[in-house]
């Protein structure tokens, strides 16, 4: 494995926008409805160059990147995306190397691993399953 | 409920009258820009050997 394709730095971008966004967006405090209804869910709508655009723009994608996200957070998202004109001097995301003695050679699996214990509790399940992990740690 | 949120990111920009805009507060993201406020940043370390 090399670098990462531009689909992926996408979602890798479209994932930090996102939970930069939560991180910064506190839900409501004051009850609403004669204090019936707690004011949890958020409402976003992100605005995302991106280099695949074609592929982002696809209604069923959307659909499904909306859906997770309602489904993790219970808030409402939309996104419009638009068609990135100028990247990054390029970071060499994940890059493994295909000599032996590099460090990352040979990689099994590569999974999320964010603050909080259940991300402990999937390191637990897979140690067995893979020879290789690499973690993809998120920090504030 | 607080108020909607529009997400700009990347340095995006929408016009102030854009009705898409309009009743939402506005929040800027950027990695890309010269002044980023989200830093993507990647360590990558071996585990369970």
């Amino acid at each position: 494995m090399k670098h990462l394709s531009p689909r992926l730095v996408d979602l890798l971008e479209i994932a930090a926008y996102v939970f930069t966004a939560d991180c910064a967006t506190q839900r409501g405090t004051e009850w609403t409805d004669d204090d019936t209804s707690e004011p949890w869910s958020r409402n976003f709508r992100f605005v995302i160059p991106v280099r695949d655009h074609n592929f982002w723009c696809a209604s069923d994608v959307q659909q499904l990147l909306v859906q997770v996200l309602k489904f993790l957070s219970d808030d409402d998202y939309t996104f419009e995306f638009q068609q990135l004109e100028k990247d990054r001097s390029v970071q060499d995301y994940l890059e493994f190397g295909s000599d032996e003695n590099w460090p990352f050679q040979g990689v099994d699996r590569v999974i999320m691993f964010s603050a909080g214990w259940t991300p402990w509790l999937g390191l637990w399940k897979l140690r067995m399953a893979a020879r290789i992990l690499c973690w993809l740690a998120t920090g504030q | 409920m607080i108020k909607p949120r529009m997400v700009l990111c990347s340095g995006v920009t929408v016009p102030d009258d854009d009705s898409l805009q309009v009743g939402r507060q506005v929040i800027e993201l950027d990695s890309l820009g010269i002044n980023p406020n989200v830093h993507i940043h990647w360590k990558m370390w071996r585990g369970f050997s």
